[in-house]
């Protein structure tokens, strides 16, 4: 042993998550292990893992024919949630396993799963495997290709996460990265909104949603190490539950897909709760679809009123908050101030009750030309702002109530005979 | 007129002030080390000389440097740029206010507008000097776009750019300017997206070279060894311009840092007003004890001198303690003068970056008369042009006194630069022997970018970016060897044969390498200061080795002269609360160091090489009162140990040395640690590196608590200072016959009787024969019979 390494050995301290890794059994395996083990196949310098669930097979309560028929009738308005016109089927979706989670030119996508509903229903799902370090190039050129031609990708949380990191190793190879140019739905963001703030994982979302349950999955922070002990080994046994795990995000995925889109082609009779109408409704005013989103609102203030759930108060507060705002946006001024009155009435917090009193104020002032009541409403939210932190708006609520005070002023110093 | 006129009676002032200090100035003068003055040099005017725009810098550049005022360049300038002209590397050492950006700029703005997918990188060493280039780069790029149309792209990318900015930047900077840090954490790591400056870098810009010694250049080594190979991989080959202060190996310097040849320019040609350089030793108030005035009460009382003639100033002083002392004590002289103490500002690493802007401007606006500051000004941030720079204590290196004498000084008019010796050994050795600063060369800049600690982080680092070919190599040691360690951790993984010319080193780790190494120290860990006083506030920071030292439960804290003292010092969570108190002492902790020997390298006599493991604990400390400088109080403390592995040069004095000296075992043991005290201080000027750079240690096994009453060796180690070694100890050992002798006249010539500060130490360290024991150790260490006398002892030893 040369003295070289005895100084290193010294330096390279051993940390413990690799002695982890390490006390597991390390078998020697051959590349027939791997195709065997995950039944896949090496197309040049691919290996890839296709499977297809037909369409008759059960997904949680749904069959991957009524999901698939679901997406299918509801595709067109798929622009609604993406925010870009072009997003139309073929829908792709795909989900990767990293290395880390830190980014950058040494964390590499080992495991790209791609997925995608059949004519017949059925739902085919592609996974490419980096076996190979010197395979990467090669795999990235495929994936390009399952990608390049969906009409949008799909992804859960792809946009922060898993798109940006596959930019990185096209950019790394310095191949195009055309699907960057595809329509993106990233179903995270509204899934926080329609189902789940708190831990929106997709395992959460798929038990929930779909009724679907997992047995044994793996957990997320063991798949790199999974990874990196079949590299060195060569052994793909860990490997098995990770492209199962993948493979059950991707079915997941397109399942979530598929509701959330029913939800959104069929309209406010179609959410389940106050809370799916409500998102529904933020959702199509995003997209300027001001009707269909009045509409949504005043679903979720109905349902929300018979709502058992311990948040309903919010959801009241909220669906009358969106209410209002978009009958002012559709001009239906009685309307919103109908809702700023029962905001008031729930007894609402303050900053909504200042929004609403201002609301009320203007209301007065300008449409209905009641300054009496104008200043009433001028009054309390002033009072109310007073409890707020910002300054600016208790210097505009003063400014309010001198505006009217003046105009009142005026209108009582004419003489009292012509 | 009015500037005229101003310019007159500053002249003027500066006289007064200087004849003051040494009355019959301004003459040349012969040196008198015996006096308080002990030397004064004129260093003349020198005109400028200029040099015609070279033939092949673009049209477009040289109208928008006419339009600006540049009509011709100094000659420094224009070799420079043809040199980059060339593509040849090029290093040049600048004075302050040479004019040296544009030696860098010019043929980067040439290259862009030849060619406008160009790219350049510069590097700073701190965030700040980036910030200081990008407003006068930029203000340049606005004049050429408005005369040509050519939009060029200068940002600043650091730790402070916004996230959302970033993407911006990597696709629209034509100039990107960073810091090594950055380079090394956040583009590196992440080249793929940078894949467009990569491509088409033509220039790596490299400021204040000589800023990279040391720990801080044998990273930087490593990470231009990791940038240059990105650079392969993408198919560009930048070349190098390189800007020094005065050291005396410049082109070495650039060469070892970047692995590359380079062109040498090194004849300003800029203009250069007249300076006076003083220096002063103040007078020896007890000639038996060796004790002098203080030399912090003498800065004082120079520095006062020169701002009642209202010259603006900078003060130096030699560590953050010493900054805030000496800025409590102008404060107080100003204090009847309305406005007085806010006009005078401390100044150092640790203060939040707003502080820092405000008293900058404050001083490039006049409005800052006086700022008292570490070595944390001596680099080239803009603070104008000031009258007279005092240093306090000799800044430890000649580099570095010319560096600081530099921030004092105009293109025309007078100025003055001010040195007062403290009473330490070296600065004695240098204010007595002024030839010794004025006439020698300057210091070498040494660096070890093959430490093992560093290269092993900085593989990694170059593993996660790019992985390494089975026939690739990094650095002076054998990397293949390396990795092989590394995949026994788990960190990498050989895909494919050995053999095999498509075989890579995988990186198969979650981590981000990058985020656990630190450019600046042996780790990124810092402590921060909470002030509790009223609400909690962050007011300061300090960087994990001297947390223990500065922060410790009781110790005085002082920001700006303002007193804080530690309630809490909480190690783990690296936190320490200070609440406001008013007192007349300042604190000065007592580390204990123990050094153990690991292996030996090399050995020559009783001079050996080698490993050895440092601990240190601080154990308590000194309650210390201003002004007087009594010992006022003490107290213990029990805080964590701090733990490394480094090299050191090694003197065993073997026991027959010791045998042979007349003296009880308590005396003999004062020989040692006078002896070690004057070595230290010998070893800093042979090594030509900073104080804090090297640690000594004795080790003896007759211990105070159980005098042994058998005559046992005694080692003394001058060890480096940073985990792995930094380069210092194999010359020290190298040096080791001129190490004795150096140390033996500066012992044996110190006028005082039995020890004092300049030579073994004041007696209150050291006994009363320290002085004489010591001698008689290194006489008989040095002479010429010593040879056979060890050859007999080793013998005897043996038998024995």
């Amino acid at each position: 042993m040369s003295s070289l390494a005895d100084r290193l050995r010294g330096i390279i301290k051993p940390n413990r998550a690799d002695v982890v890794e390490r006390a597991a059994p390390a078998v020697d395996a051959t590349a027939g292990d791997l195709e065997t083990l995950l039944d896949g196949r090496w197309y040049g310098h691919c290996f890839i893992v296709e499977r297809r669930l037909p369409a008759s097979k059960k997904y949680g309560r749904d069959t991957v024919g009524d999901l698939a028929g679901r997406l299918n009738a509801s595709a067109s308005d798929a622009p609604l949630v993406c925010g870009t016109d072009a997003a139309r089927p073929p829908f792709v979706f795909f989900d990767l396993e990293t290395t880390g989670l830190s980014g950058g030119a040494g964390t590499q996508a080992f495991l790209v799963g791609c997925a995608w509903f059949e004519d017949d229903g059925s739902l085919t799902t592609r996974q490419y495997l980096l076996a190979r370090y010197s395979d990467e190039r090669a795999m990235l050129a495929a994936v390009a290709e399952d990608l390049g031609r969906a009409g949008a990708i799909v992804s859960f949380n792809g946009k922060s996460f898993d798109a940006p990191l596959l930019e990185t190793r096209y950019l790394f190879h310095r191949i195009d990265w055309t699907p960057s140019q595809r329509p993106h739905i990233d179903v995270l963001h509204p899934a926080r909104r329609f189902w789940k703030e708190d831990d929106c994982s997709l395992v959460v979302l798929e038990q929930q949603v779909l009724g679907a349950w997992r047995d044994g999955d793996v957990s997320g922070y063991e798949i790199p190490a999974r990874y990196f002990q079949f590299v060195r080994s060569g052994d793909a046994r860990p490997l098995v539950e990770v492209f199962e795990h993948n493979r059950l995000d991707l079915v997941s995925l397109a399942g979530l897909t598929a509701r959330l889109l029913e939800i959104v082609r069929g309209g406010p009779d179609y959410a389940e709760n106050a809370r799916e109408a409500l998102a529904l409704g933020h959702l199509y005013a995003r997209a300027r679809a001001d009707g269909r989103a009045v509409e949504a609102f005043e679903r979720a203030v109905t349902l929300a009123a018979t709502s058992r759930s311990r948040r309903a108060s919010f959801l009241t507060t909220d669906a009358l908050r969106a209410l209002a705002l978009a009958y002012r946006r559709a001009r239906r001024f009685d309307e919103a101030a109908r809702c700023w009155t029962a905001l008031i009435e729930s007894g609402c917090p303050s900053a909504v009750e200042r929004e609403a009193m201002e609301a009320l104020a203007i209301h007065h002032e300008h449409r209905r030309r009641d300054l009496e009541s104008a200043r009433l409403f001028a009054e309390r939210n002033l009072d109310v702002s007073g409890r707020q932190p910002r300054e600016s708006l208790r210097v505009a609520a003063r400014q309010r109530l001198a505006r009217i005070e003046r105009k009142l002023s005026a209108v009582d110093s004419r003489p009292l005979l012509p | 007129m009015r500037a005229m006129a101003v310019g007159l009676q500053r002249a003027a002032a500066l006289e007064q002030a200087l004849d003051r200090l040494a009355p019959g100035l301004p003459v040349d003068r012969a040196d008198t080390p015996d006096s308080h003055v002990t030397a004064v040099r004129r260093l003349p005017a020198v005109a400028a000389q200029y040099a015609p725009f070279p033939g092949a810098l673009d049209a477009r550049l040289v109208g928008a440097l006419g339009s600006r005022g540049v009509s011709e360049l100094y000659t420094h300038q224009a070799d420079a740029i043809e040199h980059a002209l060339g593509r040849r590397n090029v290093v040049i050492i600048t004075p302050t206010a040479s004019g040296k950006t544009l030696c860098y700029n010019a043929p980067v703005l040439n290259a862009i507008l030849q060619d406008p997918a160009s790219r350049a990188l510069y590097l700073f060493p701190t965030k700040a000097l980036a910030q200081d280039q990008l407003a006068e780069l930029q203000s340049l790029c606005e004049t050429i776009d408005a005369a040509s149309g050519e939009p060029i792209g200068v940002f600043t990318y650091d730790g402070d750019t916004p996230q959302d900015a970033r993407r911006t930047i990597r696709s629209r900077a034509h100039i990107v300017l960073s810091n090594p840090d950055m380079v090394h954490s956040g583009i590196l790591p992440h080249h793929p997206r940078w894949a467009k400056l990569f491509e088409n870098l033509k220039f790596v810009v490299i400021d204040e070279l000589h800023a990279y010694r040391g720990v801080f250049g044998s990273h930087l080594c490593n990470v231009l060894r990791r940038l240059q190979r990105i650079c392969r991989h993408y198919g560009s080959n930048p070349a190098f311009v390189c800007s020094s202060a005065t050291i005396a190996n410049p082109r070495e310097l650039a060469e070892r840092l970047t692995e590359q040849p380079f062109e040498l320019v090194e004849k300003s040609g800029a203009p250069r007003g007249e300076k006076f350089f003083v220096f002063v030793n103040p007078p020896i108030v007890n000639k038996q004890l060796g004790i002098r005035r203080s030399y912090l009460g003498e800065t004082r009382r120079i520095a006062s001198e020169f701002l009642k003639r209202n010259l603006q100033l900078i003060v130096f002083a030699q560590s953050r303690l010493t900054t805030e002392i000496l800025t409590t004590y102008l404060k107080d002289d100003f204090e009847d003068v309305p406005g007085g103490p806010e006009r005078i500002r401390g100044y150092r690493g640790g203060y939040l970056p707003l502080r820092r802007r405000e008293i900058e401007k404050g001083l490039r606006e006049g409005a800052v008369r006086a700022v008292v500051s570490t070595n944390a000004l001596e680099l080239g941030i803009d603070i104008g042009a000031l009258d007279v720079s005092v240093m306090a204590g000799y800044p430890g290196t000649i580099a570095a006194t010319w560096q600081r004498a530099g921030r004092a000084g105009r293109r025309a008019g007078r100025s003055a630069a001010v040195m007062v010796a403290s009473s330490a050994p070296l600065d004695q050795f240098v204010v007595r022997n002024p030839s010794y600063f004025f006439d020698a060369s300057p210091e070498r800049a040494l660096i070890d970018p093959d430490n093992l600690h560093i290269l092993v982080d900085h593989i990694k680092c170059a593993a996660f970016e790019l992985p390494f070919t089975a026939a690739e190599s990094f650095g002076r040691h054998d990397v293949q060897e390396i990795l092989s360690l590394l995949a026994e951790q788990g960190l990498v993984h050989l895909s494919g044969d050995a053999g095999d010319e498509n075989a890579r080193w995988m990186w198969t780790n979650e981590s981000y390498p990058a985020d656990a190494v630190s450019l600046r120290s042996v780790s990124s860990d810092n402590f921060v200061v909470v002030d509790t006083t009223h609400d909690s506030r962050v007011i300061g920071e300090t960087d994990f080795t001297s947390g223990p030292a500065t922060l410790h439960p009781k110790a005085i804290y002082i920001v700006e002269g303002q007193l804080f003292q530690v309630e809490r010092f909480d190690f783990e969570g690296r936190k320490a609360y200070v609440r406001e108190v008013s007192c007349d002492y300042y604190t000065d902790a007592i580390t204990y160091t123990r050094v153990t020997s690991l292996d030996t390298f090399a050995q020559e006599g009783v001079a050996s090489h080698g490993e050895v493991h440092v601990v240190s604990r601080v154990v308590g400390f000194k309650k210390i009162k201003f002004y007087t400088n009594e010992n006022v109080g003490s107290g213990e403390l029990d805080l964590p140990e701090q733990q490394m592995h480094t090299t050191s040069y090694c003197l065993t004095i073997p026991e027959t040395v010791m045998g042979l000296l007349p003296y009880a075992a308590d005396d003999r043991r004062d020989g040692v640690v006078g002896l070690s005290y004057a070595m230290r201080q010998v070893a800093q000027l042979l090594l030509m590196c900073d104080r804090h750079d090297i640690g000594i240690s004795i080790d003896s096994d007759d211990t105070s608590e159980n005098p042994a009453p058998s005559v046992t060796k005694a080692r003394i180690f001058v060890y480096d200072n940073y985990p792995g070694g930094i380069g210092f100890s194999a010359p020290l050992f190298r040096m080791h016959h001129e190490l004795l002798d150096a140390t033996r006249k500066l012992i044996a010539e110190c006028p005082c009787e039995s020890g004092c500060p300049g030579c073994v130490g004041p007696i209150g360290n050291t006994g009363p024969l320290a002085k004489i024991a010591a001698l008689r150790i290194l006489d008989l260490l040095l002479a010429p019979a010593f040879d056979s006398v060890q050859a007999t002892a080793l013998e005897a030893a043996k038998t024995a």
